[in-house]
């Protein structure tokens, strides 16, 4: 990850967006080739792996946990609602393997970020996860869904990466069948240990997934490469779900943007987001029979994982 | 917690594997773009994935040795690798020490001087443990170093072995480390059989020292083989495509 | 043994807290279409803002919405401790929730939010500052937040006042920030939400706007909102913002006027 970049190279990118031509040869709402592969790591509920072009790998892990229902701190009305909720925990790793920006200490302030935004949108009733259905005994204990994005590589455009493969991974997530008996006044819970039984995680197909929205000059990028994000002045991200609805924004960035020129991103996004989230889908849905590839997505045994 | 069987009296171990045998090991060197070099190797249900990058310039003025490269490692756990969620900080006491065993094991293998007032940065991640963290992050990074085209005097190889009732085991996974068994982790250059590490932590008698000691080092020849090859047909593949 | 057995705990709680039904909602919108305090949807709480409250800082403002109080210093430009060279001067923000500001004690450590929080704030300022001008230095941005009456809207009328304070230390911008909070209540814009409110929302947005160059300097939106609804609330917003600008101008100018 470099942090720096000269004005002549700057402005390279610059004249090229202007024309619609990017230096791999992209245009300005293009994307590159997404490979996923899904269930790679077999201690957690669920996993999945995706790899953005020839760069950006990102691993997500979700594991369910048997946790305390956490609802203090809210008013009695809204609380008896929170009592009956379960939870969705992020955390955003970028592993010093992907860049010597992240050793040591260097990824603190970076992850931190990171995770900030993942739970802007996977922490509450718009992540579309059917809470209710997380809880086991309501006002004590619930299932906790946990989160932890790893990223490996770096080739920019990291969040949108963590959002799709989240999605894929949560997807991929099987949750325990509990028992829940009352035994001398004490509940008692049973995790039912049979595979066969473990149910996805209800409301799935809600689930959102973001575009972050690069604006370089007066035009703006989808997907960015590292060079691209150092010419950014401004970053948008909009994250939508399957009814269509916003589920989180957030800019960043050093730049301002017009607001009509805010709108206008948010509607290129959204007609961007459309696609992908029904390739996604049907990439997902083919995942069982081995390969599929719809429009830039595909799924496949990668790299590493598959060595032999 | 009861004890458990840890050899059946057929001889067979909790995962199926006779007392002497490894687990399976899957390995494979340049998996990532941004590393000078990079490797990922699955010994059984443990993965591990390696990046090397340098040698370059030290980002520290106070790391720079005047005669020869500092090498620096850094390990990490995914927080979803072990049965139980857990994040672990950078700054653990025993990640720390498993990073130090692993830059002492290499300090005399690769040829630092040559590199005078730079540094070689290996960082290993945990994807998935199941046991045996020392040998994993040793033969990963061998492999990864070897990708970056480090100048070593050999591979390093490491292999754990452990005693249950007076039976030498190979390769114990983390059931069999959690036990009351010893372990014992042993680092050599396979072709002149000298040991760069030797690490034990229990109690092991004198009598069956020699016998796990040896049990391991053929374990260490057996990662060779494996390494080795996969290091050559990654050559092959590279070489095939350059014409 | 079974790993995921779990026995039930020995302080165990009753199960099932389905309340009685004499706990009712208070309804967010009561008669006239007045909100909880009497306010309108679309009104913000009274404003009472003031610059040069700490006489050690080299600027500083306070800001104050009912119940949200709000305490924002700036020290700089200074040189810059690191070594290395910057063409262009720092901004380091740091957010602070006393810790007694909120319904549950905060502890004295950064938290997560706080850390994001002053994110956000570096973000939505740094537009609005010439800091090509200031090489090599450092500003530093003290925001403390004395009690917290809405989280969103904390944000808001911090990035307010601490663009207020940067103003009273005389470092050159090209426009003021002002910032703008609204709450997502049963598919209805409620601006600057208290803490009654968000507790009810089903979602939020900060919005920053620099009103005489019509750019917005930041936004972040929360919840599951319809398309139509976010941009009629990005206009409100910016309205708003616009409103809280003629507020800033005012407080800056009479204390000049009365001299």
């Amino acid at each position: 990850m470099q942090t720096l970049i000269s004005h002549s190279e700057r402005d390279y990118i610059l004249r090229g967006v202007e024309s619609n031509l990017r230096a791999d040869g992209r245009g300005r709402l293009d994307y590159r080739q997404v490979t996923f592969e899904t269930g790679v790591i077999s201690q957690c509920s669920g996993s999945a792996r995706c790899r953005l072009g020839e760069g950006t790998d990102v691993l997500v892990g979700v594991k369910v946990e048997i946790g305390q229902i956490e609802f203090d701190g809210a008013e009695e009305v809204v609380g008896s609602k929170k009592a009956k909720w379960g939870r969705v925990v992020c955390n955003v790793e970028c592993s010093p393997i992907a860049s010597r920006q992240f050793a040591g200490r260097g990824a603190e302030d970076y992850n931190n970020e990171l995770t900030q935004i993942m739970e802007l949108i996977f922490n509450g009733p718009q992540a579309g996860i059917d809470l209710e259905k997380l809880c086991i005994v309501p006002g004590d204990k619930c299932w906790v869904v946990y989160v932890d994005a790893l990223v490996l590589d770096y080739a920019g455009n990291i969040l949108d990466t963590i959002f799709l493969t989240t999605r894929a991974a949560l997807y991929n997530t099987r949750v325990p069948k509990t028992v829940v008996q009352e035994v001398e006044g004490m509940m008692e819970i049973e995790v039912l240990d049979d595979v066969q039984e473990a149910e996805r995680i209800v409301g799935w197909e809600q689930i959102p997934i973001a575009v972050t929205l690069n604006k370089i000059g007066s035009r703006h990028v989808i997907d960015a490469t590292p060079l691209e994000e150092l010419a950014t002045e401004a970053k948008l991200l909009v994250s939508v779900n399957k009814r269509g609805k916003i589920c989180g924004i957030q800019k960043s960035g050093e730049g301002s943007i017009e607001p009509s020129l805010l709108n206008e991103m948010i509607q290129k996004i959204l007609e961007a987001l459309d696609v992908r989230l029904q390739q996604e889908e049907e990439v997902l849905a083919n995942s069982s029979r081995g390969g599929a590839e719809v429009g830039q997505i595909n799924i496949q045994k990668l790299g590493f994982f598959a060595a032999t | 917690m009861s004890r458990q069987e840890l050899l059946n009296p057929g001889g067979l171990r909790i995962d199926g594997r006779r007392a002497t045998e490894l687990r399976k090991i899957k390995c494979k060197p340049s998996v990532l773009r941004q590393a000078d070099g990079s490797a990922y190797i699955e010994q059984g249900n443990t993965k591990c994935l390696a990046a090397v990058y340098g040698p370059r310039e030290p980002r520290l003025k106070s790391q720079i040795i005047h005669d020869k490269a500092n090498i620096n490692v850094e390990l990490s756990y995914a927080p979803f690798s072990t049965s139980e969620r857990k994040r672990r900080a950078k700054t653990d006491k025993r990640i720390l020490e498993i990073a130090s065993a692993v830059k002492q094991t290499f300090e005399p293998v690769i040829l630092a001087n040559l590199f005078p007032r730079s540094q070689i940065d290996i960082y290993l991640q945990i994807l998935q443990f199941d046991g045996g963290t020392v040998q994993i992050c040793i033969n990963a990074a061998t492999m990864a170093l070897i990708d970056a085209g480090v100048p070593m005097r050999d591979y390093v190889c490491a292999c754990t072995a452990g005693c249950f009732d007076k039976q030498p085991v190979l390769d114990l996974n983390n059931t069999e480390e959690s036990s009351d068994s010893p372990e014992l982790t042993v680092a050599i250059l396979p072709r002149s059989g000298k040991v760069t590490l030797l690490q034990m932590e229990s109690r092991l008698h004198v009598e069956k020292f020699e016998s796990v000691m040896n049990l391991a080092t053929e374990g260490c020849k057996a990662i060779y083989k494996i390494l080795d090859k996969s290091i050559r047909d990654n050559m092959k593949d590279a070489t095939s495509n350059m014409i | 043994m079974d790993r995921r057995r779990i026995p039930g705990p020995e302080t165990s709680v009753s199960p099932i807290i389905e309340r009685s039904e004499d706990a009712k909602e208070t309804p967010t919108l009561g008669e006239g279409d007045k909100r909880h305090d009497g306010r309108k949807v679309e009104d913000i709480r009274p404003i009472f803002l003031k610059t040069g409250l700490i006489t050690q800082a080299n600027g500083s403002a306070y800001i104050e919405l009912c119940e949200t109080k709000i305490a924002c210093a700036i020290y700089g430009p200074r040189q810059t401790k690191l070594p290395a060279f910057s063409g262009k001067g720092n901004l380091n923000c740091d957010f602070k929730f006393a810790s007694f500001s909120c319904a549950k004690r905060r502890s004295n450590h950064r938290d997560p939010q706080e850390k994001e929080f002053s994110q956000l704030l570096y973000e939505a300022l740094v537009p609005s500052l010439r800091l090509d001008l200031l090489p090599k230095s450092t500003i530093d941005v003290y925001v403390s937040v004395i009690q917290n009456d809405g989280t969103a809207s904390c944000l808001a009328a911090a990035i307010t006042c601490a663009s207020m304070a940067l103003t009273d230390a005389g470092i050159e911008m090209v426009d003021q920030v002002a910032a703008c909070a609204a709450s997502y209540i049963n598919d209805e814009i409620f601006i600057d939400g208290d803490f009654f409110e968000e507790q009810r929302e089903s979602g939020s947005i900060v919005l920053s706007y620099m009103p005489s160059l019509n750019e917005i300097t930041h936004i972040i939106q929360s919840g599951e909102v319809d398309v139509a609804t976010t941009s009629q609330a990005v206009e409100l917003c910016v309205d708003v913002c616009s409103k809280i600008y003629s507020v800033m101008r005012h407080s800056l100018l009479e204390p000049v006027k009365k001299q």
